[in-house]
């Protein structure tokens, strides 16, 4: 399918526009949301939310686009944040090429997931890759190099012209709000892609994806690989955040939470996903904070949740977007 | 070898049977429903709470203790699958998924309130041993592979009698068994049910093996999941096959590297097992699973 480039066709914004609108967005929300909430406690609450928003918008390409229950990237964030931080911290590896490194550790790995789902479908690739997050969880609790359940130090922070932004700066906090409107401009440009119609057409029928001459399976190889790639960058980003690292933080707790993000936030829908990220990091971060039985209450409001708006956030948006007028014909064609 | 080939696989198979009794149960949810219970092992691990550490009449009687573990866990299941899980068969499977993963978080929190963090010990149920063939085989054990032998004879049963019929009718073809009178929900019902009272078996059954802790549902019930995936998802005999299985290999797991790598190796062979054969040892190859 050819699109039109520049002007628009049939009633649809222009890519040239859209990107304009998520990268301006992106912008606007670096410059003014460090300004706006500059409380500590807001700060980490908006990084922990920004690593979540890639990482999901990741998640999202495998899941939502081409329809593969991946539930290994909480294990992508933690190689890729181990990686780095043992690289960087044990053999003083420059920063940058330490994260490439763990970039090259999390395809790997990615390749291994990518393989299983290229072998198996639905359930199976949901707990087979489930499996695969387990026994990460496992090794980063037995070896040594992790630090076991006592954990390990992180990388403090990223180096950007000649100075180290620190976690704890309100500068990091403007780099993760642009690598992850980056991230999603990337991942709004996939899902109108060439590639992003092959994913979603392969998702409803293979069959016809392979007599129009496409390969399901390397698309299917690939939207995981994607799903990998925003894994690891979240992880490379996630560490300075944390500043300590621990097997827990990469847990049951978080394949969960990304998993709900996605699935609240409308499969498919990148900046529905992006805002179930942020809406439930918020809330996430103040359970964790109220009560030790925290996940009790956490886990019946997501239960809840779960029951009265299975289609996710998105449903009752496009339910709205489909009434007005002015904007229908953003979804027509 | 100090400990003989024998003696390991004798109690591979005790604890293996214990989770094939756990992956019937995720069949049995499997086949009416199309939904993968996360929290089953949580269910298991509360039956034997209950049966062992109940309110001070229960545990006093082992008796009644047990029974209202079995009962219990069944209600319990049926209310879930009611309340949480019903409004979700619609949607794709990751929605239920996902609202079992929050079950986990709801259910080992509430076992440590109501029971403390710190592990119990259980009783065996059955004292003393035997020795066939010169094996040393524990009255526990031999209670397990009882207990499993006896719910596949009920289910078998169940299976021929009406609401059996209705049951598999239910789960080979839902919409034309609906227009012949099969309520479906009912049967999802009694799906639940029987799972419920599987788990609880087998969650009061290792209890005595492994020690009580609120954390120890997650891992038994990932176990019986691989299990059920090993011997092909939805199938009975498959859940058995698999189950028995995968208690042997973690048995020789750990003795062999210890108990921190056999979850580890168990999952690296589920994971070379889906490589070979995409749908488990024994799973229908026609079965899509695609929907």
């Amino acid at each position: 399918m050819i699109r039109g480039r520049g002007k628009a066709t049939n009633g649809q914004t222009s890519p040239a526009r859209r990107s304009a609108a998520w990268l301006g967005a992106t912008a606007v929300a670096a410059l003014a949301l460090p300004l706006a909430f500059p409380s500590d406690y807001d700060q980490v609450v908006m990084e922990i939310a920004m690593v979540y928003v890639i990482a999901t918008a990741g998640l999202n390409v495998a899941i939502g686009f081409s329809g593969q229950f991946q539930m290994a990237q909480a294990a992508f964030m933690a190689v890729a944040a181990y990686t780095t931080a043992v690289l960087t911290a044990d053999h003083e590896i420059p920063f940058f090429l330490a994260a490439l490194a763990a970039m090259g550790a999390v395809l790997v790995f990615g390749l291994v997931v990518g393989l299983v789902s290229l072998r198996t479908r639905s359930h199976y690739l949901l707990l087979a890759t489930f499996g695969l997050q387990i026994i990460a969880l496992q090794l980063l609790t037995e070896l040594e190099v992790t630090g076991g359940v006592n954990g390990r130090l992180a990388t403090t922070g990223v180096p950007i012209g000649g100075t180290s932004l620190d976690g704890t700066t309100p500068e990091y906090t403007t780099l993760l709000i642009v690598v992850a409107g980056v991230g999603l401009w990337i991942a709004d440009w996939i899902k109108r892609s060439y590639v992003g119609l092959g994913l979603s057409a392969s998702r409803q029928n293979e069959r016809l994806v392979l007599s129009a001459g496409l390969s399901p399976g390397r698309l299917r190889l690939g939207a995981v690989l994607v799903s990998s790639v925003y894994g690891g960058v979240a992880g490379i980003l996630f560490g300075p955040v944390l500043t300590y690292l621990v097997p827990e933080s990469f847990g049951l707790n978080l394949t969960l939470l990304l998993l709900l993000m996605v699935v609240v936030g409308g499969m498919g829908s990148v900046l529905g996903v992006a805002t179930a990220a942020v809406l439930l990091t918020i809330v996430s971060q103040a359970a964790q904070d109220s009560t030790p039985s925290w996940p009790l209450i956490y886990g019946l409001t997501i239960m809840v949740i779960l029951a009265l708006a299975p289609s996710g956030l998105a449903g009752p948006a496009l339910a709205l977007r489909q009434r007005l007028p002015s904007l229908r014909r953003e979804r027509a064609g | 070898m100090d400990v003989p080939f024998g003696q390991l696989m004798v109690g591979g198979v005790a604890v293996g049977c214990a989770y094939a009794l756990l992956a019937v149960a995720y069949s049995l949810v499997y086949r009416t429903s199309r939904a993968i219970n996360f929290a089953q092992g949580d269910l298991a691990i509360m039956g034997a709470y209950i049966a062992f550490a109940g309110p001070g009449l229960l545990s006093d009687h082992r008796v009644p203790g047990i029974l209202a573990g079995l009962v219990g866990i069944a209600a319990l299941s049926v209310a879930i699958d009611r309340i949480a899980f019903r409004p979700l068969y619609r949607h794709d499977t990751v929605f239920v998924v996902a609202s079992s993963i929050a079950l986990v978080f709801v259910l080992e929190t509430f076992m440590r309130l109501a029971w403390g963090s710190e592990t119990i010990s259980a009783p065996s149920l059955v004292e003393g041993s035997v020795n066939v063939a010169g094996l040393h085989v524990t009255g526990q054990q031999l209670l397990i592979a009882g207990v499993m032998i006896a719910f596949l004879i009920v289910l078998q049963v169940l299976f021929r009698s009406r609401v059996g019929v209705a049951m598999r009718a239910s789960a080979e073809n839902r919409d034309v068994s609906e227009l012949l009178g099969v309520n479906p929900q009912r049967m999802v019902a009694v799906s639940f049910a029987l799972a419920g009272v599987a788990s609880a078996a087998a969650g009061i059954l290792l209890a005595p093996l492994t020690q009580l802790r609120p954390g120890a549902g997650a891992l038994i019930g990932l176990t019986a999941i691989i299990a059920a995936i090993v011997g092909g998802f939805g199938s009975i005999p498959g859940a058995v096959l698999g189950g028995i299985l995968v208690g042997i290999v973690e048995v020789w797991a750990t003795y062999v590297a210890g108990g921190a790598y056999a979850q580890m190796v168990t999952i690296t062979i589920l994971i070379l097992v889906l490589l070979v054969r995409p749908s488990g040892l024994l799973g229908e190859e026609g079965l899509s699973f695609r929907r």
